[in-house]
C-alpha cells in the first residue's frame, strides 16, 4: 500500500468514494430501503416452512390494522365522540376501510341456511347431555322456553326444532372479543362507569411506509383534536403497528441526530483541546464520513434494505472511526516542525493495520448468528472501519502536510501521568492488581441474570404500551401473536385435527388460564362429530322426551317428518359452510390448500400461561403451535448461551495472532487488561441489577477487539510511546463519548450495549498503558 | 317522533272523546307499583292446542317487571334492562342483561308495553292509538326489518288498566294475554321483594282479591 505513490492512492481512494456514494445515494432512494418493522430482522424459526410462512401472512395482515376504542364517561358521550373520530378519520381519508357501525344481522339470515343441518349441529351443553342419555334435560328446556316470556323469534319454528338446539348452538358461537357487546349498531364496552366505542381501520400500504406513518399520525392527532373539542372528558386508546412504527422511527431519528451529535461536539472539544489547531478537527470528520458512508452504502448493497437498528449502531461508530486519523495527528504533534507527512504515516502504519485487523476480527465474531441485525452491524462496522483506515493511509497524507503545532510539552505530560500511575504498580504488584479487580468483579459475576425476552430491542413508549394493555383488556385479543397451525390430507380430517386440539384447549377456557379460541370447528364441527351428533339427536324423536311434547299437543305427524328428515340429513361440508354469512368471523381461519395440504388457524385469546399452550400441541398429529416472539426469545438464549464460546474462539483466533507477533508470554500479556475489562463490564450488569443478554456479549466481543487494539499501539510503540500513549487516551475518550452516548438510547438493547462498552473500554483504556513496559521485562 | 306525535294528535283531535297519548301515559302511570293475575294462550305451529299458562304480574314503574307462572308449572321472571332473574323450585338464577343484549331488549321492551311507556315504544313501532279513557286500543307494526323479522304486530286494549295483549309473530303463532285484578299500590308488592336490590320499608301489603 505504501509502495503506491500518494496522489495515485489518494486517485483511488477518492474513486472508491464516488463509487460508494452512488451506491448509497441508489440504495437508499428506494422506498423502504430504511426498514422500521422490528419483525424483519427476526430470524426463521419455525421447522415448518407453512408455519413461518403463516406467521408471516398473519403478521403482515396484522401490522396494516389500527384498532381505537373511544371512552367516556357516559354512553350517550362515548357514541357522540366516536361518531365525531370516526368521521374526522372517514374525511382525513388514510385508512382504506374504516369499521365503526354495525350492519344490523337478522338473526334469521344467519340461522337459515344452517338448518338443513341442524341435527349435526349441537352446542357444547347438549352434546354432554345427550351423551349421559340426559334427553329430559332437553325437553324441560324446551317447555320453559314455551312458556317464557323471554322467548324471543330467535330459532326456528317449533316444528323444526321442537327442543331448539339450533338456536342454543348459535346462541354459543355468539361473537365475542373482550367485553365488547354489539350496542345499537356499534361495537361498545362498560367498564365500571367508563364507556367505550370500537372502531378499527386498515391501512392501504405497509405500517412501515414512513410517509404513511406521517399521514396516520396527522390524521388520528386530528381527530384526537375534535373528539376533544366535542367531548372534553374522552379519552382515546390506539393499537396498531403504524402508532408503535411512527414512535419507533421518531425516537431513533432522535437517536440517531443525539448520538451523532453528541459525539460529534465531544470529540470537536477534545481535538481543540489538544491539537489547538482547526486543521486536525476539520480532517478528523473525513475517515468518520467515510466509514459512515462505507457502512450505509455496502449494507445496502449486500442487504438491499437496511434496519434502522444497524444505522443506530453505525453512528456510534463514529469514535472508532476517528481512532487511525488520531495517531495521525498525534504523530504530527510528536514531530513538531519536523513534520514529514509520509514518514509520519509510515511510522503509524504497522499500528493501525494490524489494529484494524484485529477489531475486524472482533467485530467478525458476530457474523457467526444467523440473525439479520446481527450480520448487518458486522458488515457496516467491518466495511466503515476499513473505510476509515483506508482514508487515513491515503486521503489524510495529502491533506496534513503542513507541520502542526509543538506537542512535546503535552507529550511529556503525558508520559509523566502514565509513569506516575506506573510507579507503585512495578514488578508482580501489577499482577496482584489485575487479581484484585478479577476478585472485586466475582460477586457482581454471581449476581448475573440473564434476559432473552425480545422486547429488548423494541420498547414502545409507556403512554402507547398502557393504551395497548387496555384496549386489550377490553377489546380481547391476543398480544404475542401466537397460533397454532393445523394440517391434514383432507377438510374432514382437519376438521378432526382441530377437534382434537379444542378438546385440550377445553380445559384450559373452563380454567380462565385462556380467555377463549376461536377455530373453524367452533362453527363447523368434523363429518365425525357431526355424525355422532345425529346419532345423539334420535334420541330425542323417540321415548321420555318426545312423549313430553306430545302431552304438550305436539302434532304426532311433526317428529314423524322430523324422524325422515334426521334420516336423509347430510354433513356441512367445509366448501358450502364457508360461503354462509355465519362463516364471516371465522373464513379467515381456512388457509386453503398449501402444498396439496388442507391447513387452519386456531387463534388463542389472552393467556396466561403459555407453557400449557405449547403442551396442548405436543404429540397432535398435524398440529403445531407457533409462537413468534417466544421462538426469537429462545433463539436468543440459545445465541447467548453459545456466545461465551464464540467469545473464547475470538479470544483464542486474538491470542494466535498476538503470539504470532510476540511470542505466547507476551501476547498473554496484551491480552490481560481486555480480559479483566470483559470481567468489569460483566460485573457492572450483575452490581447494577441489568440483565445479561445477547447484546452485552456483543458489546464483549468491541471491548476485546478496541481493548486489543491498545495494548497493540503500546507494544508498537516503540521509541513513540508517549505520542501512542496520547493517542490511544484520545481514541479511548472518543469511543466512550459515543458508546457511552448508546446507554442514553430508549432501546434497552442498545443501552446495555452501551454500559457495558462504556465500561470495558475505560477499564481497557486505563489498565493498558500498564503494561507498556512488560515487553522489556520479557 | 315529533311528527308521528303530532300525526297521532292531529287525527285523535277529530274525534271528542279522543284520548292522547299524554293521558294515556298518566292513566295508567298513576302509581309506582301495578300488579295483576294473567292467563296466557299462546297458539304454537305445530302444536294442536293453545299453550295456556296463568299467573301473576308486578309491574314497577322505575323499571322491572316480575311475571311469575303458576300453572302449568311454577317459575318466576324478574326482568329489568339490566338485570335477568329466573327462580324455579327454589333455585336462583341471575344472568347479566349486559352480557345477554337481545334479553335485555325484551325486557325493555315488555315493560313498556305493560307501562304503555309510548316514548320507549315510539323508537321501535309505528303506533296507532284509538278509543276512549274507558275503552283504549293502541297498536303497534315494528318500524324496523330487524323486528319485522321477528313480529308482525301487536295490541294492547284496555280501560284504567290494561286488560288484553295480542302479540303476532312473523312465524304465525301468537300470543294473547288477559289481565285481571289489577291493583295499583305506592309500595313494593311483597312478590316483588326477592328480586329488588334494597327492599324499600313498607307498612302494609295493599289488598286484593283472589282471583281464578
Amino acid at each position: 500500500m505504501l509502495r503506491l505513490a500518494p496522489r495515485f492512492r489518494f486517485g483511488l481512494w477518492l474513486a472508491l468514494m464516488l463509487v460508494l456514494a452512488g451506491v448509497a445515494w441508489r440504495g437508499y432512494g428506494q422506498a423502504g430501503a430504511v426498514q422500521t418493522d422490528l419483525m424483519a430482522l427476526l430470524p426463521a424459526t419455525e421447522h415448518n416452512p407453512r408455519a413461518e410462512q403463516a406467521a408471516a401472512a398473519l403478521a403482515r395482515e396484522g401490522e396494516r390494522r389500527s384498532l381505537f376504542l373511544v371512552g367516556a364517561s357516559s354512553r350517550a358521550a362515548a357514541r357522540r365522540g366516536a361518531e365525531v373520530f370516526h368521521a374526522s378519520l372517514e374525511r382525513s381519508g388514510v385508512y382504506a376501510a374504516l369499521r365503526f357501525r354495525v350492519p344490523p344481522l337478522q338473526a334469521a339470515a344467519l340461522l337459515t341456511p344452517f338448518a338443513p343441518y341442524r341435527f349435526g349441529l349441537l352446542g357444547e351443553t347438549d352434546r354432554a347431555a345427550l351423551q349421559v342419555g340426559d334427553t329430559q334435560a332437553l325437553a324441560q328446556r324446551s317447555l320453559k322456553r314455551l312458556f317464557s316470556p323471554l322467548a324471543g323469534g330467535v330459532g326456528l319454528p317449533l316444528a323444526q326444532d321442537p327442543y331448539a338446539t339450533l338456536a342454543d348452538w348459535l346462541a354459543g358461537r355468539a361473537w365475542r372479543a373482550g367485553r365488547l357487546q354489539l350496542d345499537e349498531g356499534l361495537l361498545a364496552a362498560q367498564d365500571g362507569d367508563r364507556h367505550y366505542v370500537f372502531l378499527s381501520g386498515e391501512l392501504e400500504g405497509s405500517a412501515f411506509d414512513g410517509e404513511l406513518q406521517a399521514r396516520v399520525a396527522t390524521a388520528v392527532a386530528a381527530a384526537e383534536a375534535e373528539l376533544k373539542a366535542a367531548q372534553p372528558d374522552a379519552e382515546l386508546l390506539r393499537l396498531g403497528a403504524v402508532h408503535y412504527a411512527a414512535a419507533a422511527r421518531a425516537q431513533a431519528e432522535d437517536e440517531i441526530s443525539t448520538i451523532g451529535l453528541g459525539s460529534g461536539l465531544g470529540i470537536a472539544l477534545l481535538m481543540l483541546l489538544v491539537f489547538r489547531r482547526w486543521q486536525p478537527l476539520a480532517l478528523s470528520y473525513l475517515p468518520v464520513a467515510a466509514g459512515v458512508l462505507a457502512g450505509a452504502a455496502v449494507c445496502v448493497a449486500v442487504f438491499g434494505r437496511v434496519h434502522v437498528i444497524t444505522l443506530v449502531f453505525g453512528a456510534s461508530l463514529i469514535g472508532g472511526a476517528v481512532d487511525y486519523a488520531l495517531h495521525y495527528f498525534v504523530a504530527q504533534l510528536e514531530d513538531g516542525r519536523r513534520w514529514d507527512a509520509q514518514a509520519g504515516l509510515r511510522r503509524i502504519f504497522p499500528g493501525i493495520s494490524f489494529g484494524v485487523a484485529a477489531a475486524s476480527l472482533g467485530y467478525a465474531g458476530l457474523v457467526f448468528a444467523p440473525f439479520a441485525a446481527l450480520q448487518q452491524i458486522t458488515v457496516y462496522a467491518v466495511a466503515g472501519l476499513a473505510a476509515a483506515w483506508l482514508t487515513t493511509v491515503a486521503a489524510l497524507p495529502l491533506l496534513l502536510r503542513r507541520p502542526g503545532r509543538d506537542g512535546s510539552a503535552l507529550l511529556a505530560g503525558t508520559l509523566a501521568l502514565a509513569e506516575r500511575l506506573e510507579r507503585p504498580l512495578a514488578g508482580a504488584r501489577l499482577w496482584l492488581l489485575f487479581a484484585a479487580i478479577v476478585l472485586a468483579c466475582l460477586p457482581g459475576l454471581a449476581r448475573l441474570q440473564a434476559d432473552d425476552d425480545i422486547h429488548l430491542l423494541h420498547q414502545p413508549p409507556a403512554d402507547l404500551k398502557a393504551q395497548e394493555d387496555r384496549l386489550r383488556q377490553l377489546a380481547g385479543g391476543t398480544a404475542g401473536g401466537q397460533f397454532f397451525l393445523v394440517e391434514a390430507g383432507s377438510a374432514g380430517e382437519l376438521l378432526e385435527r382441530e377437534e382434537a386440539l379444542g378438546a385440550r384447549l377445553d380445559p384450559l377456557v373452563a380454567s380462565g388460564s385462556l380467555s377463549e379460541y376461536t377455530a373453524l370447528t367452533r362453527f363447523l364441527p368434523s363429518p365425525a362429530r357431526q355424525a355422532q351428533n345425529r346419532a345423539l339427536y334420535a334420541g330425542l324423536l323417540d321415548g321420555a322426551a318426545a312423549q313430553s311434547l306430545l302431552d304438550l299437543g305436539l302434532e304426532p305427524a311433526v317428529l314423524e317428518r322430523l324422524r325422515a328428515e334426521l334420516g336423509q340429513a347430510k354433513d356441512l361440508e367445509l366448501n358450502e359452510f364457508l360461503g354462509m354469512a355465519g362463516a364471516t368471523r371465522v373464513r379467515p381461519l381456512y388457509l386453503g390448500v398449501l402444498d396439496g395440504r388442507h391447513a387452519s388457524l386456531v387463534m388463542p385469546g389472552r393467556s396466561t400461561d403459555f407453557a400449557a399452550l405449547a403442551a396442548a400441541a405436543q404429540g397432535l398429529a398435524g398440529v403445531s403451535y407457533v409462537d413468534k416472539a417466544g421462538s426469537v426469545s429462545r433463539l436468543f438464549t440459545a445465541y447467548r448461551e453459545n456466545a461465551s464460546l464464540l467469545v473464547s474462539l475470538a479470544f483464542a483466533a486474538v491470542f494466535g495472532l498476538l503470539a504470532w507477533r510476540y511470542g505466547p508470554r507476551l501476547g498473554l500479556v496484551a491480552m490481560l487488561p481486555s480480559l479483566v475489562a470483559v470481567a468489569c463490564a460483566l460485573a457492572v450488569l450483575g452490581y447494577a441489577g441489568l440483565p445479561l443478554t445477547l447484546f452485552n456479549i456483543i458489546a464483549l466481543m468491541l471491548v476485546l477487539g478496541i481493548g486489543i487494539d491498545y495494548a497493540v499501539f503500546m507494544l508498537e510503540g516503540g521509541a513513540h510511546e508517549a505520542a501512542t500513549l496520547l493517542a490511544v487516551s484520545l481514541s479511548a475518550l472518543t469511543t466512550m463519548l459515543s458508546f457511552g452516548l448508546l446507554a442514553l438510547s430508549q432501546t434497552p438493547a442498545l443501552r446495555t450495549f452501551g454500559l457495558s462498552v462504556l465500561v470495558g473500554i475505560a477499564v481497557a483504556h486505563t489498565l493498558t498503558p500498564l503494561i507498556r513496559n512488560r515487553r522489556k521485562v520479557g | 317522533m315529533k311528527r308521528i306525535f303530532a300525526a297521532a294528535l292531529l287525527g285523535l283531535s277529530t274525534s271528542s272523546w279522543a284520548l292522547t297519548p299524554a293521558e294515556l301515559a298518566a292513566q295508567l302511570n298513576g302509581s309506582p307499583f301495578v300488579e295483576a293475575d294473567f292467563v296466557q294462550d299462546k297458539q304454537v305451529a305445530g302444536l294442536s292446542r293453545p299453550l295456556t299458562s296463568r299467573g301473576h304480574m308486578v309491574l314497577a314503574r322505575d323499571g322491572g317487571v316480575l311475571w311469575r307462572i303458576d300453572t302449568p308449572y311454577a317459575v318466576s321472571y324478574f326482568l329489568s334492562e339490566h338485570k335477568l332473574v329466573e327462580l324455579a323450585e327454589g333455585r336462583r338464577e341471575d344472568k347479566d342483561a349486559d352480557a345477554l343484549p337481545w334479553l335485555g331488549q325484551i325486557a325493555k321492551l315488555m315493560h313498556a308495553l305493560l307501562a304503555a311507556d309510548l316514548a320507549t315504544l315510539e323508537q321501535q313501532f309505528k303506533l296507532e292509538l284509538s278509543g276512549t279513557a274507558g275503552d283504549w286500543s293502541l297498536v303497534l307494526a315494528p318500524k324496523d326489518e330487524r323486528m319485522g323479522a321477528v313480529l308482525r304486530r301487536i295490541e294492547v286494549q284496555g280501560g284504567q288498566g290494561i286488560a288484553r295483549l295480542a302479540l303476532d309473530e312473523a312465524s304465525g303463532d301468537t300470543t294473547r294475554i288477559r289481565f285481571a285484578g289489577t291493583v295499583k299500590s305506592a309500595t313494593a308488592p311483597a312478590a316483588l321483594l326477592p328480586f329488588q336490590e334494597q327492599s324499600p320499608v313498607r307498612e302494609e301489603p295493599p289488598v286484593r282479591e283472589e282471583p281464578r
